[in-house]
Formats: C-alpha cells, sequence, structure tokens
C-alpha cells in the first residue's frame, strides 16, 4: 500500500469499516510511513474532540415547547439526572444514536442487591460506544500507575461514563455531588474526558464523605469501540 | 424497541400531551446538539429545537414507522436548522480557498511552533471553530457522523442524498476540518503551515 492508497483508506479506517485485509495493509503501511501514521493520529484526535462537542439542551427547552403548544405546566425532572425513568422511553432512547450525558435510571432487578440501584451517566444508549448493563464494578481499577500506562498522549481525551450505585435514599445526594462536579469541568458535558477533568471529578466525590469513588476502565470488545472511563460512584 | 416508538407515537397521536413530554424529554437533547452544530449559535439553537418539536407534533399523523422515530427527527431538525441559518443568512461561510488567500482566518502565530503545536490539546472548542468555518454541505455531514455517531447508511436516510455522495462529503469534511486546525496550529502534524498551505481537498 502507498501513501495514495492509505489515503484513500483512511476515512473507512477512522469509521471501522474496512475489512479485516485492509485494515491489516493499513496498519502495514502506518508502520513505515510517519507521515500517513501521523494523519491517522489526527484523524482520530478530530474525531474524538468532533465526539465532545455534543451538549445539553438547556433545562428550558422542554418547557418552552410545552408552553408553545399549549400544554399544561408540568413539574420537571432536574435537568442532568433526564428522568428517563419509563421503560417505553428507554427502549425508544436505544434506537436514537443517542447520546448525551444524563443519568439513566435502570431498574431495580438489574442488580443483585435489591435494595440499591444503579444511575449509568452519559450515553449508555450510543450505539457506538454501548455501556454494559451490568452493576458489577469494572475488574481493573487505575490506581495512578495504571493511569500512567492508559493514558499514553497527556492531551487525549477518552469515552467516558458515570456509574453511580447506591441505595434510593442517597441518589439525590450522590446526585448533586456529581452535578457539581461536572459543572466544574472543561470537557465534562459531552461524552469524553481528559486525564485532568477525570482527577477533578474523582477528588470532587472523594471528598464527599459519604460516597466512595474509584476509576476503572470498562473493556470493550475488540474491534468495536474503544475502551471506556468509568467514574464508579458507591454509596452505602 | 419499534414497538416502544409506536405505543408512543399512538398515544401522542390521541392527545396525550404527557406522552409528546416524554418524546420532548427524550429527544430534546439529540435536536438541541443538532442545531447548534448546525447553527453554530446557541441562541439560533434554541429556537431551531422549538421550531423542530413543533413540526413534530403537527406532522407525527404522517410518520408512518418506514425509519426509526429518530431518522426522522433528524431529518426535521436538520432542515429546520438549514432552513433557519438561510433565512437569517447569518452564516458566512469561509472557503478554504479564500483562507489560504489569507482571508478570514485569525492564527495565533505562537501555536505554530512545533513544540507548541504538539503539547497543545485539541478541544471541542477548536472543532466548533472549525465547523463554524465549514460550509453548510459539509457542516451537516460532519455533525451527523463525526458529533451525533451516526452511520453512513443512517446519514443518507436522514439528509436524502445518496450514499456515495455522504461517504464523499464525509471525507471531504473531515480534509477541510484537518486542514483548518493545522491552520490554527491545534492539530498536531508534522509540519503544520506547510501541509496547511497545499489547499488539500481543493
Amino acid at each position: 500500500m502507498n501513501c495514495h492508497e492509505f489515503e484513500e483508506k483512511l476515512d473507512g479506517l477512522i469509521d471501522e469499516e474496512l475489512p479485516e485485509e485492509e485494515q491489516r495493509r493499513c496498519r502495514e503501511h502506518t508502520e513505515i510511513c510517519s507521515h500517513c501514521r501521523e494523519k491517522e493520529t489526527q484523524y482520530r484526535r478530530i474525531r474524538q474532540a468532533a465526539l465532545a462537542t455534543s451538549c445539553q439542551a438547556p433545562p428550558e427547552l422542554a418547557s418552552a415547547v410545552e408552553a408553545r403548544l399549549g400544554f399544561a405546566r408540568r413539574k420537571r425532572s432536574k435537568p442532568w439526572v433526564g428522568a428517563v425513568a419509563s421503560a417505553a422511553v428507554l427502549a425508544l432512547l436505544a434506537g436514537g444514536g443517542y447520546g448525551l450525558w444524563q443519568a439513566t435510571l435502570l431498574a431495580d432487578d438489574s442488580l443483585s442487591d435489591p435494595n440499591k440501584e444503579q444511575i449509568n451517566g452519559n450515553w449508555q444508549t450510543d450505539p457506538l460506544m454501548p455501556v454494559p448493563e451490568e452493576a458489577e464494578p469494572p475488574a481493573n481499577i487505575l490506581d495512578e500507575e495504571k493511569l500512567d500506562g492508559f493514558w499514553k498522549e497527556p492531551g487525549a481525551i477518552y469515552p467516558f461514563v458515570v456509574k453511580v450505585i447506591c441505595p434510593p435514599e442517597k441518589r439525590e445526594q450522590a446526585s448533586q455531588t456529581l452535578f457539581e462536579g461536572m459543572q466544574t469541568l472543561e470537557t465534562g458535558g459531552g461524552r469524553m474526558i481528559c486525564r485532568a477533568d477525570l482527577e477533578l471529578l474523582y477528588q470532587r466525590v472523594s471528598q464527599d464523605p459519604f460516597l466512595n469513588c474509584d476509576r476503572a476502565v470498562q473493556p470493550m470488545p475488540e474491534g468495536t469501540v474503544p475502551d471506556v472511563l468509568v467514574v464508579l460512584v458507591t454509596a452505602e | 424497541m419499534r414497538t416502544a416508538e409506536q405505543q408512543l407515537v399512538r398515544r401522542i397521536l390521541k392527545g396525550d400531551e404527557a406522552a409528546f413530554s416524554e418524546l420532548v424529554e427524550a429527544y430534546q437533547h439529540l435536536v438541541y446538539s443538532t442545531a447548534l452544530s448546525i447553527s453554530q449559535n446557541r441562541d439560533d439553537a434554541m429556537d431551531i429545537s422549538q421550531e423542530v418539536f413543533l413540526r413534530i407534533y403537527r406532522r407525527l399523523d404522517g410518520f408512518r414507522f418506514e425509519s426509526a422515530l429518530s431518522t426522522w427527527i433528524y431529518r426535521i431538525c436538520v432542515t429546520a436548522a438549514l432552513d433557519f441559518c438561510r433565512a437569517r443568512n447569518r452564516h458566512s461561510t469561509v472557503s478554504l480557498t479564500s483562507a489560504e488567500e489569507g482571508n478570514g482566518w485569525d492564527v495565533p502565530d505562537e501555536d505554530f511552533a512545533p513544540d507548541r503545536v504538539l503539547e497543545r490539546l485539541l478541544t471541542a472548542e477548536d472543532i466548533r471553530q472549525g465547523m463554524a468555518r465549514l460550509e453548510e454541505e459539509y457542516r451537516v455531514v460532519f455533525t451527523l457522523r463525526d458529533v451525533q455517531g451516526l452511520s453512513y447508511d443512517q446519514i443518507a436516510a436522514v439528509t436524502g442524498l445518496e450514499p456515495g455522495t455522504v461517504k464523499s462529503r464525509i471525507s471531504r469534511a473531515r480534509k477541510k476540518m484537518r486542514l483548518f486546525l493545522l491552520k490554527q496550529g491545534t492539530c498536531r502534524g508534522q509540519g503544520p503551515s506547510n501541509e496547511a498551505g497545499k489547499g488539500e481537498g481543493e
């Protein structure tokens, strides 16, 4: 493969739509061509940063729409929680290419402990980045050393999700702490997070005496999506 | 999944206001984020989003479940956003050709130092600036693919373009975005000033 051929394959490579053989040929080319290797890196970084431009609607949008339609005013949930409680809407979202920072309440029976519930923050339903629904903590908790190993480029941003496992009575508090933590982040409004922001969020949650916080990596099936960083929040 | 959509739509068509509120709640971020990406203006995105949901409400009886509800909503959103932008003519796009001639670019010289370029974090704001300079046809496909994460086929369904055209526009949009970022010194590269001057893709 020469540089011209690589250029033609680059979009398919980034979109993970190339057949295995073509991917292998591209990898062989980038091993010997620093120019194309650098270009691929740039494309991937642009893709990551583009994902981070996703944003939430202002909290007043829904009520503005209802007002224009003449609907009676309805009590709204906290905007960041998203309050996607009905199974019908959950199922509807799953088909939607939908992926913004919001928390989704999973049914209590999805957990081994019926007295706890799990909130998956972020884009659980995004078809590009499915987050497993199991409530068990990811196996590989990140200490500082592992974090260094994971973060190959200091400036890189990675897909992330917040998982909260707590008794229902602690949900409000956990939500508030996380909300305040998310407000302070540079990249926290989207689906990606930089290392500094991951640390900020971790520290903010860790300061809450009622919450425990871990950082972890949730491995994704090979060849599907990037591994996902997890901010795992638990409360007793 | 589709059954849940159908149930929701049927409830709305029967006049269940709460059901429509559920739909708004579920799709408001998708709609607003798409509208903002295309309009590049928060106030406009708010106006466009409201208009989108009004159109959905008025036209829902014409939705035949021939596509996913989200695809139909994306289609309405993209159309409304383009209508809005064209009507107000707020967006003057700057082509790469004119940019190469030195028009419309604000390039911070200090970021052109290679070591600074390597250190610089590529942020969402950099991408937003690049998107604001993309021509409308490229901004739409870039939004749907690289921001919203739709597949090529979904983008074809939303825009009505042939899949081949979608593919080529996405490719061109990414080239333009990369070139812009190289110009700005925000995309890691081996020789940003030289390569940015080649006019790749033009």
